[in-house]
């Protein structure tokens, strides 16, 4: 088992190199560099800039060096958790980031749980009661949520508030807990705001679980396995959890790897149409203003987390799966 | 009567089971439908809308849509449908312009009326349109900021939005066959280098990558130049899921003897990818990219939504609904958000297509 | 031999509803299974032979349902009449797996594969041992080195696919003899598995009989099969049986045409050489099973008029010998 982890670990370093190198060819991208729209924003807005104050700013950021000496500095810095400058707030790329990183991650986390939580449930019950009233529900549920983008219900549910209350501001904390030292009181705050928003970008999501779980039990329901087990004299429901679901389960929960850039992606849409200080605004910032340390930084730290989560996914995956342990 | 039904089975090719499966499948019939119907708007964006998308009238900004109807207010019934006139009226209290429905006057909805004029295709010069009002102002689903026919502006921006799905899936379909073919008819270290590629671009979450490429797009491009580099970005994600499709598939295929027996007549890679092994699982492969367009309209969409797609003045869905990402324009005018119900049902029909696409593929589900 | 009746069943009628149609997969079936004896039922695939065991457990799929006829199991004196039963009361699952167990075709999938063979054969000595303090391993264990499986101790720790073929069906015959059951059926326990393991498997599973003292039933297609292991034989054909003798009388005097059909279809081993004979025709359709007779569709002494209008009726060839056909109807005293 442990090899197994190790083995799996190991594999992620080229995985990560080679993400390193996107993210910085991101960096390096868009024609021109901060200092060319930095220059040429202080122009538009009719402001002089001298040519030696370019220079130093050039000199400054080193953005004159070759290529592959600055992806190295770059990458040295990722390494021991430096992300650089960013250019725009003239501040540590790590520690901007680490001010937004949690409320995404809670955000997305929270979704994913919701997701689970709402999707096994629902699914199991529709493949269990086929063709239902129930399986007809859900199954017209989950198509409503497989044609409407997390962003467009946040659009929806801005109006729906906006139309009820008069006042679709949600944000993250109440007014009295901004700025406020963290309490019990602020955790519980946070929460009552970050629900709404997890369950937009959960919406889709757990659309797909259910239809998933469901077509993968309705599979192993008709294993001869099942029938074997009923033979033996188990309750159906104490059948249904110890054989189908667990087996149904296993591509479930390998799932959790690749349903997460997803619930990033759905993730920042709603938090960009909701206006919640997450590192979405903060990206489309860095993107406009081409602070592109920080834009890069924000995208490999992104990256990160759905390779650690692909990782954890796996492991568990092997944790509870025989099969796949013994394949590597 | 069944007897002759199974021996209808047994000749038929493998594309007439297909289709017979297919048109079992209700929701995929409707699915097919709803597409031919956006296709056919997409083509005759003109004809179809009854105003120019770019005429805009400042009189009419935010004018709401209009209720189209039959039975007037008397309850009289009128077989050709109708609606009231908006006028504006200036409330006598908060000084705020309101819409109200002028219903003294009838404008009755004709067939094949002459309104602006356009070029259709280029080549054909008209100014005949499926339906509108002879005089007075048709508003079907109400008017933008500026006082622009919302439903023209939708009708011409499924041209962009239907579109960049299948160009996208045609570019990620052809990089997809041949990069996932090569992975794996090669296998080794080849395939090795490969898949790690593909795991790589896949693990990063799409949008923050789209983001970050569309940057690479000058300001001063023109509306066509950034129409196709966003293909192009969407594409850069997209080929990774068919190249796995397609690996799968070969390396299933590459112990067959009819590639066995290509390979010994000298073909070479690319013959063996596109001429004998593609057509092999050509239905399947076609299953999962109608699956795939939804995530590429939905990529021009958001990316356009959040200003680093398509720019005014070139429409298309995400740009509409760019006027209602804020709150004051949608408690004023919800209708703003039409073009997300297009988006919706679009989405749906290609999925209930691609659904059953996939269940007619199987050659081994039953008929 | 002792002619104590331990399964009776009588006019059975298991039907499948699909899209397309009703499928009356066992139609007026009746049997009986006497103590210690070895029942065959043979017939060609989709005759009804599976479903009928699953009518007896009552573990039918979900579009399948026992629509008439009793199914009695006597015990000891005591009559349950399992067709009574819900199928998911309790009377019904303390006879699935103590009373009657099954073993399945499919060695592979009948085990599943993300838990150990000995959690699953533990898992039915729990569920049904009166004494909660019977170290249920142990008799796993046991179990397992009846069988002849070498290394039980090993073995039971082991997950479905480190195992190979003929030890899975070992593993599975162990797990369904795990509660000492009085009847066990064998739904084609050879099917698939090798031939060099099959022998194996059928000496097992007698000489498990003779070590257990049960009733078993071996449903089969592989008329070879029957031959080696059986007391009786029912041959069965669309839902119904043609006809029930002992195994000699209906090696020697088969008397339904479909019976000789069968026979003459097989290559003997042994004696002349003779021409191998298909059965013409093929099996209609069985959402369409024909009036009367089900066979007069391919029968060579087909009566028009009466094979193809009336159902035929029991007749006695001898005490332990009964067919179903007109053929054989004025031959011997009939019978309701």
């Amino acid at each position: 088992m442990y090899r197994f982890i190790l083995r799996r670990i190991l594999l992620m370093i080229p995985t990560l190199f080679a993400l390193s190198i996107i993210s910085f060819i991101i960096i390096q991208a868009p024609p021109g560099d901060f200092v060319d729209s930095y220059v040429a924003r202080l122009r538009a807005q009719g402001d002089y800039i001298e040519e030696e104050r370019i220079e130093s700013l050039r000199a400054q950021y080193s953005l004159d060096d070759p290529m592959m000496t600055r992806y190295f500095r770059w990458f040295g810095g990722v390494l021991r958790g430096n992300f650089g400058v960013s250019m725009n707030y003239n501040q540590a790329v790590t520690s901007i980031i680490l001010d937004r990183l949690p409320y995404s991650f809670l955000i997305t986390l929270l979704s994913l749980f919701l997701v689970y939580l709402i999707g096994i449930p629902i699914g199991i019950l529709s493949a269990v009661k086929q063709y239902s009233a129930w399986d007809y529900i859900a199954t017209t549920v989950g198509f409503i949520g497989l044609g409407t983008p997390g962003f467009l219900l946040a659009l929806l549910m801005l109006w729906i508030l906006y139309s009820l209350t008069g006042n679709a501001a949600i944000g993250l904390f109440s007014t009295e807990y901004l700025g406020a030292p963290w309490s019990w009181g602020k955790v519980v705050d946070l929460i009552n705001h970050l629900w709404l928003p997890a369950s937009i970008v959960a919406f889709t999501g757990t659309a797909s679980l259910i239809r998933t779980m469901r077509a993968n039990l309705l599979d192993e329901l008709e294993k001869p396995y099942v029938m074997v087990a009923r033979a033996k004299g188990l309750k159906n429901l104490t059948l249904l959890f110890k054989y189908p679901f667990r087996i149904a389960i296993n591509p479930i929960i390998s799932m959790i790897g690749w349903t997460l850039p997803g619930l990033i992606t759905g993730e920042m849409l709603v938090s960009l149409v909701l206006g919640l200080p997450t590192l979405a605004p903060l990206f489309l910032e860095s993107l406009r203003m081409e602070d592109m340390y920080l834009a890069g930084g924000i995208v490999f730290v992104l990256t990160l987390f759905t390779l650690v989560g692909t990782l954890v996914s796996d492991i568990l995956l092997a944790v509870i799966d025989i099969r796949i342990r013994e394949e590597t | 009567m069944r007897g002759k039904k199974e021996d209808r089975v047994v000749v038929a090719s493998q594309w007439q089971l297909i289709r017979w499966k297919f048109s079992r499948h209700r929701m995929a019939v409707v699915g097919l439908i709803v597409l031919v119907l956006y296709y056919l708007a997409a083509i005759f964006s003109e004809f179809i809308s009854p105003y120019d998308p770019y005429e805009y009238d400042e009189a009419f900004a935010y004018a709401p849509p209009q209720v189209v109807r039959f039975r007037d207010d008397q309850g009289k019934f009128h077989l050709r449908p109708f609606v009231y006139p908006i006028k504006k009226e200036l409330d006598k209290v908060t000084w705020e312009v309101l819409y109200v429905e002028d219903r003294t006057r009838r404008l009755e909805l004709r067939l094949f009326v002459r309104n602006w004029e356009y070029n259709f295709l280029g080549v054909i010069k008209s100014d005949l349109h499926l339906f509108g009002v002879d005089k007075g102002m048709l508003s079907i689903m109400g008017k933008d900021t500026m006082g622009r026919d919302l439903f023209s502006r939708i009708i011409f921006g499924s041209r962009i939005s239907m579109t960049v799905g299948l160009l996208g899936i045609a570019i990620s379909f052809f990089l997809g066959c041949l990069i996932g073919g090569i992975s794996g008819l090669k296998g080794g270290v080849t395939d090795t280098i490969i898949q790690r590629i593909i795991e790589s671009i896949r693990s990063i979450p799409t949008l923050p990558l789209w983001m970050a490429l569309s940057l690479v797009m000058p300001d001063n491009w023109s509306i066509l130049k950034t129409y196709f580099a966003i293909i192009m970005i969407l594409s850069i994600v997209g080929w990774t899921g068919i190249a796995r499709v397609v690996r799968g598939k070969f390396m299933a295929l590459k112990s067959e003897d009819f590639i066995m027996a290509a390979r010994l007549d000298g073909s070479g890679n690319g013959r063996l990818i596109f001429r004998y092994m593609l057509p092999s699982f050509s239905s399947h492969i076609i299953a999962s990219l109608t699956l795939s367009i939804p995530g590429m309209i939905l990529g021009e969409t958001a990316l356009s939504f959040i200003g680093l797609g398509l720019q005014p003045p070139a429409i298309s869905w995400g740009v509409l609904l760019k006027d209602a990402q804020y709150v004051r324009v949608l408690a004023q005018s919800p209708w703003m958000l039409f073009p997300a119900l297009f988006i919706v049902v679009s989405i749906l029909a290609f999925n209930f297509v691609g659904d059953g696409l996939r269940d007619a593929a199987d050659p081994y589900a039953k008929v | 031999m002792d002619k104590n009746t331990v399964l009776e069943i009588s006019d059975l009628h298991t039907h499948f509803k699909s899209k397309e149609g009703t499928v009356r997969a066992v139609d007026g079936l009746s049997l009986s299974l006497y103590e210690d004896e070895v029942l065959g039922i043979v017939g060609e695939s989709g005759c009804g032979k599976s479903v009928t065991a699953q009518s007896i457990l009552n573990i039918l799929p979900k579009n399948g349902k026992i629509v008439s006829g009793q199914i009695t199991y006597f015990n000891k004196g005591q009559s349950q009449e399992i067709t009574s039963l819900l199928p998911e009361s309790k009377e019904m699952r303390s006879i699935r797996g103590k009373e009657i167990s099954m073993i399945f075709q499919e060695p592979m999938t009948s085990f599943s594969p993300v838990h150990t063979i000995g959690n699953q054969i533990v898992e039915v000595v729990e569920l049904h041992r009166d004494d909660a303090t019977i170290d249920a391993r142990a008799q796993a264990i046991n179990m397992l080195e009846l069988t002849g499986m070498p290394n039980a101790s090993e073995i039971i720790d082991a997950y479905p696919h480190n195992l190979s073929g003929g030890m899975r069906q070992r593993a599975m015959i162990a797990m369904a003899l795990s509660c000492h059951p009085k009847i066990l059926i064998a739904d084609e326990p050879t099917t698939a598995v090798d031939v060099t393991i099959q022998a194996q498997v059928l000496s097992l599973m007698l000489d498990m009989r003779n070590e257990l003292n049960m009733s078993v039933i071996i449903i089969t297609h592989d008329l070879g099969v029957v031959a080696e292991t059986t007391d009786r034989v029912a041959v069965m054909y669309l839902g119904k049986v043609m006809e029930i003798a002992t195994v000699y009388e209906l090696f020697d005097s088969p008397k339904h045409p479909y019976t000789q059909a069968l026979i003459n279809s097989v290559p003997k081993t042994s004696g002349e050489i003779t021409k191998l004979v298909p059965i013409t025709g093929t099996v209609p359709n069985p959402y369409n099973i024909p009036a009367g007779c089900p066979f007069h569709t391919r029968c060579p002494d087909f009566i028009p008029g009466v094979c193809d209008e009336e159902s035929p009726i029991k007749t006695n060839i001898s005490a332990d010998h009964q067919v179903w056909c007109f053929k054989h109807a004025d031959e011997k005293k009939q019978e309701n």
